[in-house]
């Protein structure tokens, strides 16, 4: 039966996916090539559980098929898989050929030398075929891999944060979707007094990364700063710092009665239960709340940008991509398998087994923005993170010291944001711990 | 020939366990240590840690921005509202079950499986429960027509204090209950020829003699609860804000998440040197208690 589907995948990604673009001859000498210089080699790839992964799961039965390659994923828990990656830079040994990456983690395994730069795979025709099409991949996310000017992972799901509302709400009060923050804010007051067991908005802030990742998206319309853009040194003492965290005080007084609490979990359910009017999360959420089975309020909801702070409107880009150890003995068998998993001539096969997408073809195709109302809205809200770039910052800084500031960041801005500490006093203390670790 | 022949078997029986010991306990403590004198990033090669003396106590203990000492205070409210609370149902739950009654062996056997459960297992398991949505705020509002936020500031170590009452109490049951099975039926006899009530029987027979038992299950759960983990950090993870962050979740963040293994490991030597010098104390009012009895 395996065998049988098998055959019938490469069968139709032959004849479908590749007769499509033309490409089927390219994939065939490809693989073929592949083949003679890697038949019986094994790739082992350390994963993170994500929908994406199981995309991948029904996708390698067919490469292995057509390269006589053996693949075996390692598949773990987000968190423990940072850790376990860590903990291999430290004792300077890996076990795994590929690695699922993520932008916080690049500056640290690339930096460490612990995986390779891909620039000498990417220019080599010999090794990428045209169908892999490495341009197709939205710069914001393939620039998420860069260190150093080298390109480090091929990224393969994009992520970003805008805004969830309820369609069926907004029209039965005749309300319009907030474009200012200050809207946002009454907006999420207005449904939190007219709108029985719902609250305004949902959002995740439980202690240390979840929390900053949620506040660096309130930090910059308010002006805020991790760092001084100029010259890279701490600047958490701007003004639109505090400002940033004040507001998000005022807005937790509309999300639903433990947020503090929230990871994303926690914050898709209230939403997908119907027990917040609006959501502030990120773009992979989508899926999920368009499923019925999962969602109570599936086909009820628009996708909107961010709105604009008194700074402007910004957003951000977060993902995941597969790069290759610097100590693999397979790296053509390893190369040859990222190709395949991320390549835009596999795409279709990928997105329609629930991977997430982060190439232009895909998002900008008029015909799936039709069918998935956040393709759009995606779109668009990348522009709001490629205005953060332009201006020097990011909700992630590309550093390998990454990891400590954004806990220095997670830890005191949780406090404030439940009052155990002053936002004042939080602020100096941030500003203290980070230039204890970037300098002053 | 023979005396000492008997003097060495001892010596070379314990050996084995020793050297296990030795090398899994001992030479993990001295690494531990050696890294809390140093300043090393996690995911730095481990031995190129930059020697500071002992900067990262004094950061720990006085530094303003250091949460150690919030830590350890939760850590102390901690184990007395767990232990507290423990004891004293403990107790009363093993006299009530002291008593001949139906089906005792089944509510004794009932209370192994809180203990038996897998921790991080209760910890996300009580998450669900405690949520605002959840069992927990379903009784309470069923009763007092209020839902309380357990995820809040005010309320999450109580939720986390709760569960460990309900997971540990049956501990204190089964040792306390095994010790009133082996106290002398005479003394009671006799007491009550005397004409002693129940109250004084309790204060002057069954509580003297099984003193020296409560302190020995209170030292073993003390050495458990002053490092627990699992729970906390499956429910709140530390928060909200660090109103859940107890020395081993503390501990767990500074190295693993602010990846600064040398503070990390200065807070597990002292953390280490609390639960080893607090138990000394215990097992010495033991000795005395004991003696005196």
């Amino acid at each position: 039966m395996t065998m049988f589907r098998t055959v019938a995948a490469i069968g139709a990604l032959t004849l479908g996916t590749w007769t499509s673009i033309g490409q089927a001859q390219d994939f065939d000498a490809w693989a073929e090539n592949v083949r003679a210089a890697n038949e019986g080699k094994e790739v082992v790839v350390a994963v993170a559980s994500h929908p994406s992964v199981e995309a991948f799961k029904t996708m390698i039965p067919a490469f292995e098929e057509a390269t006589g390659i053996k693949v075996t994923l390692d598949e773990m828990e987000e968190g423990q898989l940072g850790q376990k990656l860590t903990l291999e830079v430290s004792s300077g040994t890996t076990s795994y050929d590929a690695v699922m990456t993520a932008i916080e983690r690049n500056p640290k395994v690339a930096s460490a030398g612990y995986i390779e730069p891909l620039e000498p795979w990417l220019n080599d025709p010999e090794k990428t075929p045209d169908w892999f099409d490495y341009a197709d991949i939205l710069p914001a996310y393939s620039d998420m891999f860069l260190w150093d000017g080298q390109h480090y992972a091929i990224p393969f799901a994009g992520e970003t944060v805008f805004l969830f509302y309820r369609k069926d709400l907004f029209e039965k009060h005749g309300l319009s979707v907030p474009s200012t923050y200050d809207e946002l804010l009454e907006t999420a007051a207005f449904f939190d007094d007219n709108e029985d067991n719902v609250n305004g908005v949902s959002f995740r802030a439980r202690l240390g990364w979840e929390f900053t990742y949620t506040w660096s998206i309130f930090l910059f319309p308010f002006d805020g700063r991790m760092v001084d853009p100029e010259t890279g040194k701490p600047d958490l003492t701007a003004p639109g710092t505090a400002a940033s965290l004040d507001y998000m005080r005022k807005l937790a007084e509309h999300a639903p009665v433990g947020v503090e609490s929230y990871s994303f979990p926690e914050a898709w359910d209230a939403f997908m239960l119907g027990k917040a009017a609006m959501m502030v999360e990120a773009s992979a959420a989508a899926p999920e709340v368009e499923n019925p089975d999962k969602s109570l309020v599936a086909g009820n909801v628009g996708y909107a940008p961010l709105p604009a702070g008194p700074a402007g409107a910004f957003s951000g880009v977060w993902g995941w991509g597969l790069g290759m150890t610097a100590a693999s003995e397979n790296k053509d068998a390893t190369w040859a398998l990222i190709t395949y998993l991320t390549g835009r001539g596999t795409q279709d096969d990928y997105l329609a087994n629930g991977g997430i997408p982060s190439r232009s073809s895909s998002l900008g195709d008029s015909a799936l923005q039709a069918e998935l109302p956040y393709y759009g809205a995606t779109l668009d809200t990348l522009k709001q993170a490629a205005a953060l770039n332009e201006k020097g910052l990011g909700v992630v800084l590309p550093l390998p010291e990454w990891g400590q500031f954004s806990d220095i960041m997670g830890t005191d801005g949780a406090r404030a944001f439940i009052g155990e500490i002053p936002v004042d006093e939080a602020v100096t203390s941030m500003q203290a711990q980070a230039e204890d670790l970037l300098g002053k | 020939m023979t005396s000492r022949g008997t003097s060495r078997a001892p010596l070379l029986l314990i050996t084995p366990a020793f050297a296990v010991v030795f090398v899994l306990a001992a030479y993990s403590l001295f690494w531990l240590i050696q890294l809390s004198l140093t300043d090393l990033t996690f995911g730095q090669p481990f031995d190129q840690g930059v020697p500071v003396g002992l900067e990262n106590f004094r950061w720990l203990l006085f530094d303003p921005s250091s949460t150690f000492w919030p830590a350890a205070r939760l850590t102390g409210i901690y184990v007395l509202g767990t232990l507290v609370p423990e004891l004293v149902l403990g107790l009363g739950i093993a006299l009530l079950l002291n008593r001949q009654m139906r089906l005792r062996s089944v509510y004794t056997a009932a209370l192994i499986i809180p203990i038996v459960l897998m921790p991080a297992m209760v910890g996300m398991i009580a998450r669900l429960y405690f949520s605002h949505d959840g069992l927990i705020n379903f009784g309470i509002e069923t009763l007092a027509g209020v839902k309380l936020n357990w995820g809040g500031r005010e309320l999450a170590l109580m939720a986390v204090i709760l569960v460990d009452i309900w997971e540990w109490t049956p501990f204190f049951i089964l040792i306390l209950l095994a010790g009133l099975q082996t106290l002398p039926v005479e003394a009671y006899e006799a007491a009550k020829v005397d004409g002693a009530s129940n109250w004084q029987a309790f204060r002057h027979i069954t509580l003297p003699m099984l003193l020296p038992l409560i302190l020995t299950a209170l030292v073993l759960r003390f050495m458990d609860v002053l490092r627990i983990f699992d729970v906390i950090f499956a429910m709140f993870g530390g928060g909200p804000g660090t109103a859940t962050t107890t020395l081993p979740l503390y501990i767990y963040r500074t190295t693993m998440l602010a990846e600064d293994v040398g503070r990390g490991s200065a807070a597990s030597v002292m953390l280490i040197v609390m639960i080893v010098a607090s138990t000394l104390l215990l097992v010495r009012l033991r000795q005395r208690v004991m003696f005196q009895a």
